[in-house]
């Protein structure tokens, strides 16, 4: 089936198979590799993308849903080559180890900040509740947030 | 890539339901986030969907001339704890709603395929059971409605047919003007994790202070989620005590008839249902303006 | 001496990659023509392979190979990612006629799609003639219990030393405490899970793109199991999404490499989370013994310890671990009279293996449990019964093993109990009453650890240093990054010594074909071993380089040195040349043209210990056995810190999975049929951003002389104390002894409950 969407500002038109995930979508389709693959169903967070600015985990999301919808990936994030804020504290505040799960922290990091530009450490938590991280024990990654939203 | 062999997108419940007639095995999506994990485990194949993502009359949230509280089916839990109709009327369902999962599932996560889904831990259904809520089904032939206490029919097992869809879900709103509820999730993380015990308490107080009526609901005690009336009938009428409250949890753990797996044992569910009961039912006669002093 | 680089916080070599979705991770690998590779699980725990018909999946269009153990070498191999010679028992083919796991591989498929390869699975017809399941130890050690492996009656290792007359000790004290301890299944649950691709190069050459903490190591132990040589073989190691020890093993390379070398295509094997959950790796579960005779005045005399440990299906990293758990248990509380047992058995459940902290973390358990336990009999503090009895300044390794030549436990000790106020808080949580629903308590436990795998394993490290034309570099590591920041301590170094920037450096780890020999990403080596051999290297480079410069300005290089970038004359301190310009030079120099290329290697028989102590200040909710961590303190004696933010994350990461063996991670596993019930991370309990406690970090800078600059190990010790912490502080909470983890709100409500109820 063809579904029309807009990913990182881009216009597509993408033939897609009915049981296609939008994982799969947008890595194998688009090559937007960005999008880690932690668990495939719904508990690590690493798939994060947006769509509409709402996060969800797009391994458990048909990509036939996306039709019309607009998405971002963390490939969208940093257009013309510069960091976003939450990026370059991601960096400052050594918020990135292994940095596989890194992508989905920073996108859920973005939605919460658009939706609460200046979250308290309790907001901060319940945004990114649903990204796993097994190496930062998350605590450089709240700083990261809590210095993005200060900026 | 699941193993779907045709997807089907209405544009109205009319088309839907006319569809699901001509093809009962299709199975309905809404969000996926049970579906999708179920045909990924079963490694099912072939499997004809019909998606509900388009159907703008299973969204919204509204107040109905009769004054009952209408949640469409393929409202999100996001979309319940952002509502400022269900903070208004129902703060502690807007809290409940982001009990479950993590953001990225309560984007996805529908109320109505919480309650489909039939699951005995479904977070929703605690606060719907003790709000008395009822559902709204519908098929080609017409609409029917049940209490959600009807529509749980055994473990994993809900009275919908296969060609009905689930609508709406109506919840009256309590009338006493001193009213409070509570949703208790008991699980071993504080996000993403499905609840060891859920209890919610719908109560009202009167204006001496003594509790007119509770409500008292389970998550993952029984087969099905369930009420717990003979707890409920003792605390009818009465001032809370601490010696009341052993005596309710007592009860409800006599109601309940929680299983041993290895998530939980019998002996520690009957434990938390003991303490949790008590434990929500202060909290919602609190939130409810009545004034009881927890030694905890 | 003042550092310009080293000890300094600065931005990670591969931060940039990793926020902008850049870095390449294996799985971001494709190659035209791949394959997808697929596993056929056992879906029981213990059977002989009677038959196994491949025909009708063989026959699905898209399917290239499917493969069973008869299309693979009869070799048995080692997969513990050791140096040769292999450190555990070689018991694991590449597939076998035999299963020995519910998970283990029966065969395997390559087809044209990942779907394809799935439904190829479904249709392999395997017969099993079943054998008894055998989960605990117990079991398997009974007599004429089935053998999982002929001939080993069951047992994968066992060993025994003692010291002193033991027996002699436990009559001389005024006490004797004996005791058992229990510890769970762990599992990694690096984001990324077990992954390859592998396909032939234009000379018909195995490259292995692999997610794995010891490349070298792997080349190896392929070239082993497949007869072939090392020429033949190339390793590269991309980004890896963590490892924790769980990739410090060869498990799926081999079998995906005949899947290529079958069918000639490139083939990307990609575990899925509940594959990774059972036929990963996992660290090893425990019953210890502990057995210490004291003094009134809580002098240990005498202790002995008996440690059985499950090591699963195959030995992986097995008995091994049970060795390093024995090289610590003498020295952190040396006494006159020791003795220590320890046997790893065989069992029909997932295999256990190497995770970070190689068995300290049961050690540790046990043991700072055990000294909580008898402080309280002997109604001393539990602070100070340890002060008393604790390793001390320049005190030997009873054993040998590790020299204390840095110490910094008596430091880390006092720093824990004045940052969380223990003395107070001992007295005043004690008085709060017995009343209270939630009960507050504060407790603690100290470490001691190793740096490297000496004398485990050979200890060795290498470093190139290649400098282009315009200054910049190249640095060449056999070491691994795996998230841990490896590759920029190294780049720190190298700035350092060599006198260019940071940003002037391009490190390229690991790829085998290009880079050094390095033993890899486990014990915490890397920046102690690979560390000294990239100072070697960049020492030795800086020097061709002033070599060069003493030539052009007329003198010897005896009069020059390297400051901020800049070769200077000694004794003035004028700059002369920037050392970028100085390599221009010697590049384009019509007379003399040099390059620079450095290499060098480090080779150690030295192990130093580093030390630490977790304190932890918990809520005990009595009503529902819930434990709420109110704070954490970590303290730590690493040597000097070569990156304080990077040390600073390698303590938060290790104290959740610390936290997480404490409280909450536990592999659950059917005792009848040996099922796990919990593979998928909703049900296996890691801490989700909601559930971690405030932290406090800090450091007492020792300096260690054998160290590049004074640095020792703590990529592993960060997780070690934390879990008998917590419980040290329930105990102080509740008065109930949990001699078992995690210490799950079930076990607590429970034990609480008895306690009361008598
Ligand atoms: C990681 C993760 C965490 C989770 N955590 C929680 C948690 O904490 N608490 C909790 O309660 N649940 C949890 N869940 C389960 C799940 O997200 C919820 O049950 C969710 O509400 C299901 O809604 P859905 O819209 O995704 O349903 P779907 O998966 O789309 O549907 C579920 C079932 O209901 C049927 N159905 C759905 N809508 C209708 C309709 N309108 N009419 C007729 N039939 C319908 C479907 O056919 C299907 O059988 C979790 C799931 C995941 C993957
Ligand atoms: S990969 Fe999607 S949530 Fe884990
Ligand atoms: S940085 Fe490795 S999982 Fe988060």
């Amino acid at each position: 089936m063809k579904i029309e969407c807009t990913v990182n500002g881009q216009r597509e038109i993408i033939e897609i198979e009915p049981g296609e995930t939008l994982l799969e979508m947008l890595r194998n389709r688009l090559g937007l590799t960005g999008v880690k693959k932690g668990c495939e169903v719904g508990e690590c967070g690493a798939c994060t993308v947006l769509v509409e600015d709402e996060p969800v985990d797009s391994c458990l999301y048909l990509a036939a849903r996306v039709d019309g919808k607009e998405i971002l990936t963390i490939e969208g994030l940093s257009q013309g080559g510069k960091l976003s804020k939450l990026q370059q504290a991601f960096i400052d505040e050594g918020a990135v180890q292994c940095g596989f799960c890194t992508p989905g922290f920073i996108l859920s990091a973005h939605a919460l900040l658009k939706r609460h530009p200046q979250p308290t450490e309790e907001e901060i938590k319940q945004g990114l509740a649903g990204n796993l991280c097994r190496c930062t024990g998350y605590q450089n990654i709240i700083r990261a947030v809590q210095k993005a939203s200060n900026e | 890539m699941y193993g779907v062999k045709q997807l089907f997108v209405p544009a109205t419940v009319k088309e839907a339901l006319e569809w699901l007639h001509q093809n009962p095995q299709a199975k309905v999506i809404a969000g996926g986030t049970d579906l999708l994990l179920k045909m990924r485990n079963q490694a099912m194949r072939e499997v004809v969907l019909v998606s509900l993502h388009k159907l703008k009359e299973l969204e919204g949230i509204e107040i109905l001339p009769d004054g009952t509280l209408r949640i469409g089916a393929m409202v999100t839990f996001t979309q319940v704890n952002r509502s400022s109709l269900v903070r208004e009327k129902l703060p502690f369902l807007a809290e409940a709603a982001v009990t479950m999962g993590g953001p990225q599932i309560q984007n996805v996560a529908t109320i109505g395929g919480n309650l489909c889904n039939g699951a005995v831990s479904a977070d929703s259904a605690p606060s719907l059971l003790a709000l008395e809520a009822r559902l709204v089904l519908e098929n080609r032939e017409g609409t029917r409605e049940v209490s959600l206490e009807d529509f749980y029919l055994g473990p994993g097992r809900v009275d919908l047919k296969e060609d009905e869809l689930l609508t709406a879900i109506k919840i009256p709103l309590p009338r006493h003007n001193k009213w409070g509820g509570y949703y208790y999730k008991y699980s071993m993380r504080r996000a993403m994790d499905i609840s060891t015990l859920g209890c919610a308490v719908v109560c009202a107080v009167e204006a001496g202070g003594q509790v007119s009526q509770a409500r008292i609901a389970l998550g993952t005690a029984a087969p099905t989620p369930i009420r717990c009336r003979q707890a409920e009938a003792l605390v009818a009428g009465r001032f809370l005590s601490p010696d009341l409250l052993i005596r309710i949890g007592e009860t409800a753990a006599g109601e309940a008839k929680p299983r041993s797996s290895w998530r939980a044992s019998k002996e520690f569910r009957l434990e938390l249902i003991k303490e949790l009961t008590a434990r929500t039912l202060v909290q919602a006669y609190q939130n409810a303006g009545g004034e009881y002093r927890d030694e905890n | 001496m003042k550092h310009q680089y080293v000890g300094k916080t600065v931005p990670r070599v591969d931060a940039v990659s990793k926020v902008t979705g850049k870095a390449r991770f294996v799985a971001d690998f494709q190659m035209p023509g791949m394959l997808y590779g697929k596993v056929l699980r056992s879906p029981v725990a213990h059977a002989r392979i009677k038959r196994i018909d491949t025909g009708k999946a063989k026959a699905l269009p898209g399917v290239k190979a499917v493969i069973t153990w008869e299309d693979v070498p009869r070799i048995p191999y080692c997969t513990a990612g050791h140096p040769y010679p292999d450190s555990s028992r070689r018991d694991t083919y590449i597939l076998d006629n035999k299963v020995r796991f519910m998970g283990d591989a029966v065969a395997a498929v390559a087809a044209e799609t990942r779907e394809i390869a799935e439904d190829a699975l479904k249709l392999i017809e395997v017969e099993y003639e079943e054998l008894p399941v055998l989960v605990s130890p117990e079991e398997a050690l009974a007599e004429g219990a089935v053998e999982i492996h002929e001939g080993t009656k069951n047992i994968c290792g066992q060993h025994q030393f003692a010291q002193g007359d033991v027996e002699a000790g436990f009559a001389a004290s005024d006490y004797v405490l004996e005791e058992e301890f229990r510890t769970p299944i762990i599992t990694h649950c690096s984001l990324e899970t077990h992954v390859s691709l592998t396909y032939l190069d234009e000379n018909d050459r195995l490259v292995v793109i692999t997610s794995t903490q010891v490349p070298f190591n792997l080349r190896r132990i392929m070239s082993q199991a497949l007869e072939m040589n090392m020429k033949q073989i190339r390793v590269i190691k991309p980004h890896v999404g963590g490892g924790f020890g769980g990739k410090a093993e060869v498990v799926q390379e081999p079998l995906n490499a005949v899947l290529t070398l079958k069918t000639g295509k490139p083939v990307l094997l990609e575990y899925t989370r509940e594959e990774e959950m059972v036929a990963g790796r996992t660290r090893h579960s425990t019953v210890i013994k502990l057995k210490t005779g004291v003094t009134k005045e809580g002098r240990m005399l005498a202790q002995s310890m008996k440690i059985i440990s499950n090591t699963g299906a195959y030995a992986g990293h097995g008995h091994a671990v049970v060795y390093s758990i024995g090289s610590h248990f003498a020295v952190h509380y040396p006494v006159p009279h020791f003795s220590f047992e320890g046997i790893s058995v065989y069992t029909n459940i997932p295999v256990a293996s190497a995770m970070r902290s190689y068995g300290a973390s049961q050690l540790n358990f046990a043991m700072e449990s055990h000294m909580d336990n008898l402080a309280r009999k002997l109604n001393m503090d539990p602070l100070e019964f340890r002060r008393l009895n604790a390793i001390k300044e320049g005190e030997k390794d009873p054993m040998g093993y590790f020299v204390n030549n840095s110490y910094g436990l008596a430091e880390c000790l006092a720093k824990g109990e004045e940052l969380s106020n223990w003395k107070t808080k001992r007295e005043t949580f004690a008085a709060a009453g017995a009343n209270q629903k939630r009960k507050k308590g504060i407790g603690m436990a100290c470490y001691c650890y190793e740096t490297t795998a000496y004398c485990g394993a050979e200890e060795m490290s290498a470093a190139i240093i290649r400098m282009n034309e315009d200054g910049t570099a190249v640095l060449y590591l056999g070491s691994a990054e795996i998230g841990q920041g490896n590759d920029t301590v190294m780049a720190q170094i190298v700035a350092e010594e060599v006198g260019i920037g940071l940003e002037d450096i391009h490190v390229i780890g690991v790829d085998t074909d290009v880079c050094p020999y390095d033993i890899g990403a486990y014990a915490s080596r890397q920046l102690y071993m690979c560390g000294m051999a990239v100072k070697k290297a960049a020492v030795k480079c800086r020097e061709m380089i002033v070599d060069f410069a003493a030539q052009l300005f007329d003198t010897i290089p005896a009069n020059l040195e390297v400051r901020q970038g800049w070769i200077c004359d000694k004794l003035s301190g004028n700059r002369l040349i920037t050392v970028k310009e100085t390599v221009w030079k010697a590049h384009y120099n019509m007379d003399r043209p040099r390059t620079f290329v450095a290499e060098a290697y480090h080779g150690a028989k030295c192990n130093p210990l580093s030390y630490g102590a977790v304190f932890a200040e918990v809520e005990v909710d009595t009503g529902t056995g819930k434990v709420d961590i109110i704070k954490l303190w970590s303290i730590h004696d690493c040597g000097k810190v070569v990156n304080p933010q990077l040390a600073e994350g390698q303590v938060h990461g290790g104290v959740l999975m610390g936290m997480g063996f404490g409280l909450s991670e536990q592999l659950l596993i059917d005792p009848q049929t040996g099922r796990t019930y919990n593979n998928n991370l909703l049900d296996y309990k890691m801490a989700t951003m909601m559930d971690i406690p405030e932290l406090e970090v800090a450091f007492v800078e020792t300096s260690e002389p054998s160290g590049a600059y004074g640095n020792k190990s703590l990529g592993e010790p960060p997780c070690i104390s934390v879990a008998p912490a917590i419980r040290n502080a329930v105990l102080n909470a509740t008065g109930v002894e949990f001699n078992e983890a995690p210490l799950t709100p079930e076990r607590v409500l429970l034990k609480l409950k008895k306690a009361v109820n008598g």
